[in-house]
Formats: C-alpha cells, sequence, structure tokens
C-alpha cells in the first residue's frame, strides 16, 4: 500500500502545560523589573556591594539598597547559559541540564530526620547518614544528580557543610548539589571538589559539584548568600539559586505578586553571578511554598505549590534558563 | 520526604523513583507517525481479531506500555496470594536490600585523605575538635 510523503507536517512532542501567555510572562518581567529598579534588594555586604556599584547600580552604603537598572538585569539574563553541563564523579553520570523542555529528577534535600528500613524509628542524622542516603540517591534508576539529602548533624555547626561534602563525594558517583552557609566553607569544599575532579582545571571544565544558595525573602541577599554566590562563580562551582518565599508571610498571598518577588530575587542573585563571572552557569529555582494561614504551616505539597512550580519553570524557559522545581 | 521535608524515608524514596518513572512516560507523550498510528496493523488485524500474538506488539510493548516494578496490578486475589504486602512494605524490603549491596567505588586513597586534611583545615580554622572520619 502507498501513502503521500507528510510535507511540512508539524509534529509535538511530549507534552506540557500552558500556563501563562507570553503577554503575561512580559507582564511579571516588567513587574519584576520595576521592583529592582525602583524598590531594590537589600545587600549587607560590602564586596557584593562594591561589585553591583562597578556594573552602574545604585548603592546606598547607609540603608544597604541595591537597585538594579534593567540593562544589568537583561544582560545577566543575556549572558547566562542555557545549558549545564554537571559533571559526575564518573563519568557516566554526567548531565546535560538544558533550558527548555527537558526534565530531570533529583532527591529531595536537607532533611534532619531518617526513619531506619528495618526498625522504622526516627532518628536525627548524622554524618554516616548523609553517605548512606547519598549511596541510596545514587542506586535510583530516576534520579538523576544529587542533592544534599540530610546533614550531617553530629558535627559541630560550623563545618557541617564541609562534613557533609565529604561524605558526599566519598558515597556517590553523581554531580552533587550542596549548600555551603558562607564563603569561606564554600571555598573548602570547593578545594575537594576540585580534589575528586582531578585538578582545579578539570573541574573548571566539567565541574562535579554545585552551590545550592537560597535568597532570603522578602527582597534580602544576607552576606551567607552573597559570599557564596561570589565564591563559586569565582570557583566555579554552578549556582544552583532556590528562592523560598513564603507566599501570605515573606511575600504577597497572591500567587502572581509571590512570583514577582521570587523572581527579583533570583534574578538580583544571578547578575551578582554574571558581574563576578560572566557566563558563568546558574539555575533559577524555586522551594517558594504558600503559608497555609490557618494552620500557620507551609505544606510542601499543595495545589499552590504546583502552581508555583510550573510557573517557576515557565519563567525559566521564558528566561532561556534551566530551572529547578522543589517539592516533597 | 515526610513531614513538611522534615524526614527521610528510603521507602518514599523508592516509590518516588517509581513515580518519577511513570511521570517521564506521560510526559513523553504519544507519537504519531507511520510506525505507531499502524494502519497495516490495523488492516491486517482486521475486525473481531487480535493483537496479543502480533509482531506489532511484540517489538513494542516495552517502549509503549509502563513497566512497573514496586507498585502491583494485580487483582486482590494473586495480591493476597503474593502475601498481602502493601506498597511500604515491599519498598521497604527493596530498600534494605538495596541498602546493603549497593556499593560505590571507593574514590583514590590520596584523594580521601587530601579531603580529610581540608576537612581538618576547617576545624582548625573554626577552632573546633578535630575529627578523624
Amino acid at each position: 500500500m502507498k501513502t503521500g510523503k507528510r510535507a511540512g507536517f508539524r509534529s509535538l512532542e511530549g507534552m506540557s502545560l500552558n500556563l501563562f501567555t507570553e503577554d503575561e510572562l512580559f507582564e511579571i518581567h516588567c513587574a519584576t523589573l520595576n521592583v529592582l529598579s525602583d524598590t531594590g534588594v537589600r545587600v549587607l555586604d560590602d564586596e557584593a556591594k562594591d561589585i553591583y556599584d562597578g556594573a552602574g547600580c545604585l548603592v546606598n552604603r547607609e540603608d544597604h539598597m541595591v537597585k538594579i537598572p534593567s540593562h544589568v538585569v537583561e544582560d545577566a539574563i543575556m549572558s547566562a547559559p542555557s545549558t549545564i553541563l554537571l559533571g559526575g564523579i564518573d563519568s557516566k553520570d554526567d548531565f546535560y541540564l538544558k533550558a527548555g523542555s527537558s526534565i530531570a529528577f533529583t532527591n529531595f534535600g536537607e532533611a534532619i530526620e531518617l526513619i531506619d528500613p528495618v526498625t522504622r524509628e526516627r532518628h536525627g542524622t548524622t554524618k554516616k547518614d548523609v553517605g548512606d542516603v547519598a549511596r541510596m540517591c545514587t542506586a535510583m534508576d530516576q534520579i538523576d544528580f544529587l542533592e544534599r539529602p540530610v546533614g550531617a548533624d553530629d558535627v559541630p555547626g560550623a563545618v557541617q557543610t564541609i562534613h557533609n561534602a565529604e561524605a558526599i563525594f566519598n558515597n556517590t558517583t553523581m554531580h552533587s548539589f550542596i549548600g555551603s552557609g558562607n564563603g569561606y566553607n564554600c571555598g573548602k569544599m570547593l578545594e575537594m571538589a576540585y580534589t575528586v575532579a582531578g585538578g582545579k582545571d578539570k573541574f573548571m571544565e566539567k565541574p562535579i559539584y554545585s552551590a545550592t544558595i537560597c535568597p532570603n525573602s522578602p527582597l534580602r541577599l544576607n552576606p551567607d548568600i552573597t559570599e557564596v554566590i561570589i565564591a563559586a562563580a569565582r570557583g566555579g562551582a554552578p549556582c544552583l539559586f532556590i528562592d523560598m518565599g513564603l507566599a501570605g508571610a515573606t511575600a504577597p498571598v497572591t500567587l502572581a505578586g509571590a512570583l514577582v518577588v521570587q523572581n527579583a530575587e533570583l534574578l538580583a542573585s544571578i547578575v551578582l553571578a554574571q558581574l563576578v563571572r560572566k557566563g558563568h552557569p546558574v539555575i533559577y529555582g524555586t522551594s517558594t511554598l504558600a503559608m497555609d494561614l490557618r494552620s500557620t504551616t507551609s505544606p510542601v505539597g499543595s495545589p499552590s505549590l504546583a502552581l508555583i512550580s510550573a510557573a517557576t519553570a515557565k519563567m525559566a524557559q521564558y528566561y532561556l534558563l534551566p530551572s529547578w522545581a522543589a517539592g516533597g | 520526604m515526610l513531614a513538611q521535608g522534615i524526614t527521610f524515608d528510603f521507602a518514599q524514596l523508592l516509590i518516588d523513583n517509581e513515580i518519577a518513572r511513570m511521570i517521564k512516560e506521560v510526559v513523553a507523550g504519544i507519537t504519531v507517525n507511520k510506525d505507531t498510528l499502524a494502519l497495516d496493523v490495523i488492516q491486517a488485524v482486521g475486525a473481531a481479531g487480535e493483537y496479543v500474538s502480533h509482531e506489532h506488539t511484540y517489538t513494542n510493548f516495552k517502549k509503549e506500555v509502563s513497566q512497573n516494578h514496586l507498585i502491583f496490578r494485580g487483582t486482590r486475589d494473586a495480591w493476597q496470594s503474593a502475601g498481602s504486602k502493601d506498597l511500604t512494605a515491599r519498598a521497604y524490603e527493596e530498600a534494605v536490600e538495596i541498602f546493603n549491596n549497593f556499593k560505590i567505588e571507593p574514590l583514590p586513597q590520596e584523594v580521601v585523605s587530601k579531603m580529610r586534611s581540608i576537612v581538618n583545615e576547617a576545624e582548625d580554622y573554626y577552632s573546633v575538635q578535630l575529627s578523624s572520619e
């Protein structure tokens, strides 16, 4: 049997959600530019202030407000790459994280308790657990890279993040995302990552670890945030920005407004990373939640969370940046 | 993750892994081309025929139909004769199996030692007790 050739046939691969029109995305973008240029973000660290200042931002040294003009924001969006190579410790786990519609999964992170699979008892997590859980996540065929899953709460708080990194690097073959807490610790974690990668040069070509960084809401980039952005960008570790707004508490209760505040915090962070090292890989991420004002809890799993996560992915697609959405 | 993201649980990790696999299948959508439309197969099977024994079914079922591992898809009778284990119980069983057997190839000893010395440097910097592992 014969059939005709399909000429100019349009096909769609996969399925996706339609959440916003281009007009709506542009409206959120413009509202964010207004917030960044007129309200600004509060930056306490002097080195970060100097960097913003040098790029043409209006920096007030008394009230610590940094106002970022639109052209600086849009330049940063343009210079941040659309595809990021997340190197595995074992190269079979190398992963290209891309803007657009390709999806990947990681584990949820930052837990402080673990249920023992044999006794079913709950206990606070230790450094050994960090390694064990990293190893378990590595065994999962659908997990593409690792987020620091639990914390080493049995070591002194000041060095916990460094112990987390040691336990993770020794117990996974995948790329990992780990928080550092301050610039010094980020530097030490980078030294470890260079060792694992076989030298700084090799790490710069193919980083095996990324810095997880959570801006503070509303509109605050505290020194623990800006120090890590500067250290990670200089040291070559991609920056995963996970905004953690609370709609109804630290952001407007209306989700569109919460998205504007989140976008302003993420873009202010991305601007700093791009000013330190143009083209530095960044991920546009969210763990913004809606506060349940009746129970005063913030459920990690609700219709609002689904909408915020999908909306964040749409904003990232609009900016041609890779995105990340957290959720239990 | 349980309890507002406070508690990590291996059974849920395995269940999430299975859900992630299914999500990837859903977002992959439905491919429309000559082979998937299967016009020749439909015409060959005809009315009142069957597709189970057709080559087209055999060559495509693994990529077209989701292959569950933890979620039990049988009848209640089949589930009871398999021991009536709920999803959580099966997930914990498999988690313990993986926990006891899945190994990560150790990094070279000099890398492990160098990382150790970096951790000790940081502990010295903060004047906290030096750790040995």
